[in-house]
């Protein structure tokens, strides 16, 4: 194959998600483009199903500490770029501590949000009134202007292909060895 | 026991008459007196042992050009180069219908299908880079371009007109963006060569194309030599197979790839043998007389897959992942009408006399045959009469040229252009003389090569020009006439698909408008014989490929060819007709 000189160049976007898959639980799934909306880099976890006890232990906190902090970040520490925007379209991974010099934002739906939502701030899309971003305010104005410099991503549409990746890899897993935990064949 | 301290909790109904460290004494209202001890017990530690979440996480790498960058070519060996596309993209993906890429079945080991899976929509592989199309695709393009790219056997099989062309093109040109093949070899009819150039120069004005021709020196250096496209036609690679077989190619396309639905013929053993790593067939009829015709094209994309004699269902539950086939009427609601028009045209005096004498004794002659009569002898009677219902052969006499043109002038004086059908080279040149205030151009197998493209420019460009004429064989496949809007069935080819090949070299993509074809078939002759045959074989060919997706014969069979003039097959008792 032909090398390419100047592989890290250009924005890398990192799309995070989770998947939950009845009876066997959570996926996280990571997907890193570049500019382009080429995939470079892609990552999945076996699902993870709380047990009762993490279910009573946790409360309300449950689903922000094992998106964010454990599935996650276990894939970004997974990751061999550092990504320059992490989008994720959950409320509960905006948990996790990106790398330094990372933006991290939620893409949202704005009708769903309104104009005030419960956190951050949402900046609109300069293309997309349909779709905005929550998070720390400086990190929502960088992350729009990432979006804005790559216009041949749509930000929703990565998720997709993540959720379809991941039900890929569900597919060719073999069943959880425990109720609580799966492993992948 | 002690008893100070004694103090009422309560509203007088329990009283606390005593207690010390183990028990307590109470007293309820009219002395009753109860104990309640007070020894401490060891509790009981109930611990909730909360284990770590357990997961893996498993990484896939996706490295290599990733089609952010556009080709060029390296001027010192012709070679495929890329270069990085600067930062940013350059255009937005429009938002609706997104297109992806689903992993065939075939693909296996899941790191390649999570390759195929997190490719980007196709749409978005357009509109990102430098990979600009010329015109806005059909959805239905797309989708047979996804259908493609993943794949390492691959049957096009769209309807004609539907831009098959295109859609391989740009599969290719995304597989060479992609570093996923550097070498891609394309076959096709020699006719068709120049037309194929001109589509890449197109959809893919990146992508170096080589075509192979010239001396034999010379071929030989351009098959030696690299380039990211190299287009052949068939009768070259039959010549030079010794050279083709030296590379391996990463794609090798057939197009019109019912040239090697016969397994045992040259062509087909010969692409069989060209070494490559994919292998795409394109063919608006994969199926032409039988389902055998499928079983030989996919010797060339997997030998062996399919066998002689499987049934249709047999071979409908196996090819289903390789083939696409859609019809205009599946994919293309807004595609203009095609209208048909069936006219049946009385003989002249002149043809009708020479006929009923060719005939009676054409007929009298193959039952005095016997059962040395074969099904060639048939057919030759067959081609003299519907010579005769073109031109009478002693006067020249044709009624059919009179209706035509009166067609034709309306054509011309509505500004529009025609192309006339026949089968025969000798009624086109006798159709030129009569029809020369229409400025006639001529395309078929007795003119070159070299000059058929300016033919096509001329029709296309001249407005004095409003009729070209064509024989089957020359005109049928791989060019674009789609601002025509008339056509004209001189007379009638033996199979419906080969006429549905050439009535949509207008009818196609880009149309101007509705197209009305002629379909001219001489009265009480052998040709309204044929023209009932054929039209009863196709309504039954549109039940059988509605309700099963295989269909079948379409041309006439033997006993079809013998039934024409009521005459039983050799085997069996041959009576004249009554």
């Amino acid at each position: 194959m032909i090398a390419l000189s100047g592989e890290n160049e250009g924005f890398v976007l990192c799309f995070v998600t989770v998947l939950e898959n009845p009876g066997h639980g959570y996926s996280g799934g990571l997907l890193m483009l570049n500019a382009l909306g080429r995939p470079l880099e892609f990552h999945c976890t076996t699902p993870v199903k709380p047990s009762r006890a993490h279910e009573i232990l946790y409360g309300h906190t449950l689903k922000s500490h094992l998106f964010g902090e454990r599935l996650s970040q276990a894939l970004i520490e997974k990751a061999t770029r550092r990504p320059d925007l992490i989008l994720t379209d959950l409320g509960d991974v905006m948990s996790l501590t990106p790398p330094e010099g990372a933006q991290l934002a939620q893409l949202v739906r704005v009708e769903e949000v309104g104009s005030s939502p419960s956190s951050g701030v949402t900046y609109g899309l300069d293309r997309s009134k349909e779709w905005g971003l929550v998070g720390e305010i400086q990190d929502v104005r960088q992350a729009q202007q990432i979006l804005n410099d790559c216009p041949a991503i749509l930000p929703e549409e990565p998720f997709e292909r993540i959720r379809e990746a991941l039900l890929e890899a569900a597919k060719a897993a073999r069943p959880p060895a425990s109720p609580r935990s799966a492993e992948a064949a | 026991m002690k008893d100070d301290g004694f103090r009422d909790v309560s509203s007088g109904s329990l009283k606390i008459r005593s207690w010390d460290e183990s028990e307590w004494s109470l007293e309820k209202q009219g002395g009753q007196i109860c104990s309640l001890p007070l020894a401490l017990v060891d509790p009981k530690v109930v611990s909730l042992k909360v284990e770590q979440f357990q997961f893996r996480v498993s990484s896939f790498q996706f490295s290599g050009p990733s089609g952010d960058s556009v080709l060029t070519v390296d001027s010192r060996n012709g070679a495929l180069k890329r270069n990085r596309v600067s930062k940013g993209a350059k255009r937005q993906p429009r938002k609706g219908k997104v297109t992806r890429i689903a992993p065939p079945r075939d693909v296996i080991k899941l790191q390649d299908r999570m390759f195929y899976l997190l490719q980007p929509p196709l749409e978005t592989l357009v509109s990102g880079g430098r990979i600009d199309f010329p015109f806005e695709p059909f959805p239905y393009q797309f989708d047979g371009i996804a259908f493609l790219y993943p794949r390492h056997s691959a049957i096009l099989a769209d309807e004609m007109g539907l831009g098959k062309t295109m859609q391989a093109i740009t599969a290719i040109r995304l597989l060479l963006h992609s570093g996923e093949a550097r070498e891609v070899l394309l076959i096709c009819p020699k006719p068709l060569v120049t037309n194929w150039q001109r589509e890449f120069r197109l959809w893919a004005p990146e992508v170096p194309v080589t075509i192979i021709e010239g001396n034999q020196a010379k071929r030989k250096f351009q098959w030696e030599q690299p380039s990211p496209v190299k287009i052949a036609n068939y009768e070259l690679l039959m010549r030079d197979a010794a050279d083709v077989h030296r590379r391996n190619y990463d794609l090798v396309v057939l197009d019109e790839a019912q040239r090697i639905k016969n397994r045992s013929n040259s062509t087909s053993k010969t692409v069989r043998t060209i070494s490559r790593t994919r292998s795409w067939a394109l063919t608006g009829t994969p199926i032409e007389n039988s389902l055998d015709d499928l079983v030989g094209i996919f010797d060339f994309l997997s030998e062996g897959f399919l066998r002689p004699g499987m049934s249709s269902r047999q071979i409908g539950r196996e090819v289903g992942e390789y083939i696409l086939r859609r019809t205009k009427d599946m994919v293309l609601d807004d595609m203009p009408p095609k209208l048909f028009r069936d006219e049946e045209i009385d003989l002249s005096p002149e043809q009708a006399d020479t006929y009923s004498r060719a005939e009676e004794s054409g007929v009298i002659r193959l039952n005095e045959m016997g059962s040395s009569m074969t099904v060639q002898h048939v057919f030759e009677l067959v081609l003299r009469l519907k010579q005769i219902c073109n031109f009478d052969p002693v006067t020249g006499a044709s009624a059919k040229l009179e209706r035509l043109q009166a067609g034709l002038s309306e054509v011309a004086a509505s500004g529009q252009k025609a192309i006339v059908f026949s089968q025969w080279v000798k009624t086109i040149e006798q159709m030129k003389g009569p029809l020369q205030k229409y400025k006639p151009l001529e395309y078929h197998g007795k003119i070159p090569s070299k000059r058929r493209d300016g033919i096509l420019t001329q029709f296309k460009e001249d407005p004095d020009c409003h009729v070209l004429l064509m024989s089957y064989g020359a005109g049928s496949v791989g060019l674009n006439l789609q601002f025509c809007r008339y056509v004209f069935l001189f007379d009638r080819w033996w199979n419906p698909a080969i006429e549905d090949q050439a009535i949509n070299r207008a009818h196609r993509i880009g149309a101007a408008g509705s197209v009305t074809v002629t379909r001219m078939t001489s009265a009480g002759t052998i040709e309204q014989r044929i023209h009932e045959v054929l039209e009863q074989k196709r309504e039954l060919f549109e039940t059988i490929f509605a309700e099963t997706g295989n269909p079948r014969s379409l041309g006439l069979s033997k006993d079809e060819i013998f039934g024409l003039f009521d005459l039983a097959t050799p085997s069996g008792n041959l009576e004249k007709a009554g």
